[in-house]
Order: C-alpha cells, then sequence, then structure tokens
C-alpha cells in the first residue's frame, strides 16, 4: 500500500505553472531521486509533499489520510501528518540559540513527547548513529558544516518519519562529508522509512541507484529505476568516498 | 501539560535573557506611557475625594427675622426638621454671631464702626449624605425659605455645581486619555514584541516548519508580553508611588489609588501587553524554511 499518494497535482505560482497534473505513487522504504534543472519544480514539488505547499488543484493521500486542496479549514490535521514527515535542507536551518541536544529534542516536543527520559532513549541513539555523540552541548555555530547537517538529518529523524525528504541535502557540504550522508541516508531508508531526495548532481544517482523520477518546466519526463539498487548495507565508521 | 509550561517558561527566560537591550527599553517605554495613564488616575481619585470632602462641609444658613420670640424659634426648628434631606440644625444667636464676627475680623477700628450688633440669629443646617450636592442644597434652601420667620437663606451651592461640573468633565477626559493610552500600550507593546519577534523570526519560521503549533509558536511570546507589560506596571506603581511621596513634603500630593485598583491597573496591563504581542505573532506571514 502505498505511503503518500499524488492524483493529478498541479501547483502554480499566479501565472506560473510550478508543477503540472503529476500523479505519483510512493511506498514506504522506497529510494528516490527528483531529477531536473533548476525550476524543474523539484522544490515545490518536495514541499508539495511534505504538506508544507497546498496543490492549485489535484489530491494527496498521506498513510491513507486524504488532503485536498481546498481543505484549507483544516490546517491542524496538515500539521498532524506534517510531523510524520522528516525534512533535510540545503541550508542547515538549525536554532543557534539551542545546543545539539536541544535542536534535535525540539523535534521530539513537538510530536509531543515531553517526558524528559523518553526525548533521552529518543536523542541519544540519533546522536550515535549520526556520529555527532559528545558534542551534544556544543551550539550549532561550533560545529562543522557536515556536522550541522547530521544534527539536522538527527532532527528529522526524531520523529521516526515515514517520510524523509532531503533537497539538495550535500549542496553545501565538502565530497567527503556529503558522502557520509548519503551512507546515512541509505541506512535510514533500509530501515524502511521512504527517502526522497532532490539534486541536480547525476553523479549521486551512478553511486545510489534507485527510483528516479525527472521533471522539467513541471512536467513529469520520466519516472523508471536506473542502475541497480541502493546498497542496504549499515553505516560504517569510514567516510565515503565521493562520486567523481 | 508540565512539559509544556515548562518548555514556556523556558523560552520565556530565553527571550528575556537574550534580549535584555530591547525588553528594557520595551519595559521603559510601557512604564512611560502607564505613568501619564496613572498619574491621570491619581488625579481624578484626588478631585473626587477633596469634591467629597467640601460638600461634606457644605451647609445652609437661615437667618431668622429680628426680634424672634423664643417660641417662635421653637416653630422655625420643627419647620425646618420637616424639610427632607435636613441631618442636623444648629442655632446661632445674635450674639454668638457678633462674637463670632468679632474674632474674625480682630480689628477694634472697624467694630467701632460698626456700632451695635446688626447680626441676625439663624440656624446651620447641615445636609444628610444623599443631599450634599448642588441640587439637594438648593432644594433644601428653597423650602427653608418658605418656613415661618425666616428673612434670608444662603448657601454656597454654586461652586459645589461647578466643582461637580469640573469632575464630570475631568472624567470625559480621563476616559478619552484611558482610551488613548490603551491604543499606545497596544502600539508599544505590540511594536515591542513585533521587534523581539523580527530578532527571532527565523527561529519562528523553523519551529513552524517543523509542525510546531501554538504552543511553540505563539504562547512564549504572548507570555512574554503578558510578563513585560505586568512588570512595567509594577515598575509604574513604584515610580508614582516615589514620586507622590516626595511630592507629600511640599504643597501639592495626590490620593494614592487603593490596592484592588492598582491590582486591577496591573492586570489589565497584562492583558493588554498579550494582545499587543498576538497581534504581533498573529500577523506574521507563514514561511517555509526546511
Amino acid at each position: 500500500m502505498a505511503l503518500i499518494r499524488l492524483e493529478h497535482v498541479s501547483k502554480s505560482f499566479g501565472e506560473r505553472i510550478a508543477l503540472s497534473d503529476l500523479t505519483l505513487s510512493f511506498d514506504p522504504g522506497e529510494w528516490v531521486f527528483v531529477l531536473g534543472p533548476s525550476g524543474a519544480g523539484k522544490s515545490t514539488l518536495l514541499r508539495v509533499l511534505a504538506l508544507a505547499e497546498r496543490p492549485t488543484s489535484g489530491r494527496i493521500e498521506v498513510d491513507s489520510e486524504g488532503l485536498r486542496p481546498d481543505s484549507g479549514g483544516r490546517p491542524a490535521r496538515g500539521r498532524t501528518l506534517r510531523r510524520v514527515v522528516g525534512v533535510l535542507g540545503q541550508e542547515f536551518r538549525l536554532l543557534a540559540d539551542r545546543t545539539v541536544y536541544e535542536n534535535v529534542a525540539l523535534a521530539c516536543q513537538i510530536s509531543g513527547i515531553w517526558d524528559r527520559a523518553a526525548i533521552r532513549e529518543r536523542v541519544n541513539p540519533l546522536l550515535d548513529q549520526m556520529g555527532i555523540r559528545g558534542k551534544e552541548a556544543l551550539f550549532p555555530n561550533d560545529l562543522s558544516a557536515g556536522e550541522k547537517q547530521r544534527v539536522a538529518l538527527a532532527r528529522a529523524m526524531a520523529r521516526h518519519p515515514k517520510l524523509l525528504i532531503a533537497d539538495e541535502p550535500t549542496g553545501n557540504l565538502d565530497p567527503a562529508a556529503a558522502g557520509q550522508i548519503f551512507a546515512l541516508l541509505t541506512e535510514i531508508r533500509a530501515r524502511g522509512t521512504l527517502v526522497l531526495v532532490a539534486t541536480h548532481a547525476e553523479d549521486w544517482v551512478r553511486r545510489y541507484p534507485g527510483r528516479v523520477i525527472r521533471l522539467e518546466r513541471g512536467i513529469l519526463r520520466s519516472d523508471a529505476m536506473e542502475g541497480q539498487p541502493a546498497p542496504l548495507t549499515p553505516l560504517t565508521s569510514a567516510p565515503v568516498e565521493p562520486p567523481q | 501539560m508540565s512539559g509544556a509550561i515548562r518548555y514556556i517558561l523556558r523560552e520565556l527566560w530565553r527571550g528575556l535573557n537574550q534580549h535584555r537591550t530591547l525588553c528594557a527599553t520595551g519595559v521603559l517605554s510601557m512604564s512611560s506611557i502607564l505613568l501619564i495613564f496613572l498619574f491621570f488616575m491619581m488625579m481624578l481619585q484626588s478631585v473626587d475625594h477633596y469634591t467629597d470632602e467640601l460638600e461634606s462641609r457644605e451647609e445652609i444658613s437661615v437667618f431668622l427675622n429680628e426680634g424672634i420670640s423664643r417660641a417662635d424659634l421653637a416653630q422655625v426648628a420643627a419647620a425646618l426638621r420637616t424639610i427632607p434631606g435636613v441631618d442636623s440644625l444648629r442655632y446661632i444667636s445674635k450674639d454668638e454671631a457678633w462674637e463670632t464676627f468679632r474674632s474674625d475680623v480682630a480689628d477694634e477700628a472697624l467694630i467701632q464702626a460698626v456700632g451695635s450688633n446688626p447680626l441676625p440669629a439663624s440656624y446651620i443646617i447641615r445636609p444628610s449624605q444623599g443631599y450634599r450636592n448642588a441640587d439637594g442644597i438648593r432644594t433644601i434652601a428653597r423650602e427653608a425659605e418658605t418656613a415661618p420667620h425666616v428673612e434670608d437663606v444662603r448657601y454656597a451651592g454654586e461652586w459645589v455645581l461647578r466643582a461637580e461640573q469640573a469632575v464630570g468633565t475631568l472624567r470625559q477626559i480621563g476616559a478619552a486619555l484611558g482610551l488613548i493610552v490603551l491604543l499606545g500600550v497596544l502600539f508599544v507593546v505590540g511594536a515591542t514584541t513585533r521587534l523581539s519577534v523580527q530578532t527571532r523570526l527565523e527561529s519562528i519560521h523553523l519551529v513552524r516548519s517543523l509542525g510546531g503549533g501554538f504552543l511553540f509558536n505563539e504562547a512564549p511570546y504572548l507570555v512574554e508580553g503578558f510578563v513585560l507589560a505586568a512588570f512595567s506596571s509594577l515598575l509604574t506603581i513604584g515610580i508614582a508611588r516615589a514620586v507622590n511621596d516626595s511630592l507629600a513634603n511640599g504643597l501639592f500630593s495626590l490620593q494614592f489609588l487603593p490596592l484592588p485598583t492598582l491590582a486591577a491597573f496591573v492586570a489589565v496591563s497584562g492583558l493588554l501587553g498579550l494582545l499587543g504581542s498576538w497581534i504581533a505573532v498573529a500577523t506574521l506571514p507563514r514561511k517555509w524554511l526546511l
């Protein structure tokens, strides 16, 4: 059963059409790249999938919960569903006045987890997984770009999302740090999370093959499996080599 | 729920601690405008009190015919006592009036010039509580004029009426000033909170993007607005008290407001702060950051 389904979804901003009549379906545990040049509609598609943007027309179904574009009177429903979605952007968007631990814990609190022990049980394994244990008391400005992105990834995962959306997640990282982020993303996907990555760097597609959705001016050009399935091996401590 | 309250309090502390200068500026701005209003309320209270005091001293003099007999005096007193609103009567004989005049004037040459005692005997009427106003005094005076053996009736009701009119006008000014101050406090609190919100704009958008609702985005700012405005009002009360106490030794001082009124002042100020903050945060455009 599909985790998220788009039926004839279109989105325009005034006269400009960002997405045109897209019908797509995503299953749990899928590894999906969204490719296309600038202005192709990648970010708009991700924002629609993250329930941050209402489509102009069409229907979105998340986890069998229908969300129509005309359901403007139900923002709480959209916000609740948004909590099953984790988002990772190009910019790390961490709260500068909170520690690493507090940044990740905030996502738990937003999900309604207030018990300190429960938050600790959820946050600490994530910090371990992301390789940032020992840095929980530091503030974002004390971290490298790669570490910031791993904190952002830990925050996105703190809510145990069924869907993880990554919009150009390695855009601000050096190749080594970018490789580590992709390794972590594949590990997250291996645990059953649907991972959608928007990028214009096709090298990553060759290294981590999977389903590839190609967009151009908001129109779906292709939707097919490319290359071999993504590796499901767990993350090793050695940095992953970046694609050449 | 306690976790949510702890979160709000921590956010409140974080906001106040990180934006100390901004908060201090906001408190001073709010205190300035609240101080004007508080002093006006004190002035109104003082005028009210002063008017009450003057009204309580209000008396009506009923002058009697020359050579009135004892029997007629009793008849006049009985007639005056039947007038509604008469609380008590005091008789002043011709001789007592003359002695009072002599001690007041204290000028022997003038007293010699006047010669024999020309002053009449009189009754002084003290009105009861509900009649100690211009209308009440005027009514009693008119009735007293119709009593037997009465030559003249005098009272100082006109200036009481003028004082009442002045208090009425002051009340109207107070209502208008209150409205202006209310809008001023809303504006100042709104502007202060907006500034505070602007400095944390990215955090707000980010928390909203993460799915944070009222508790995470609005509640901490509403509490902050309430706390800052309530603190400003307490500071205002402290300043007003200090200024009033220092003036008390001089010629001029105002009546300080009673505790229930001061408590209401703090509560209303806090609520204005909350409202100003709510307007500032609720009107922020939504922005997706992730």
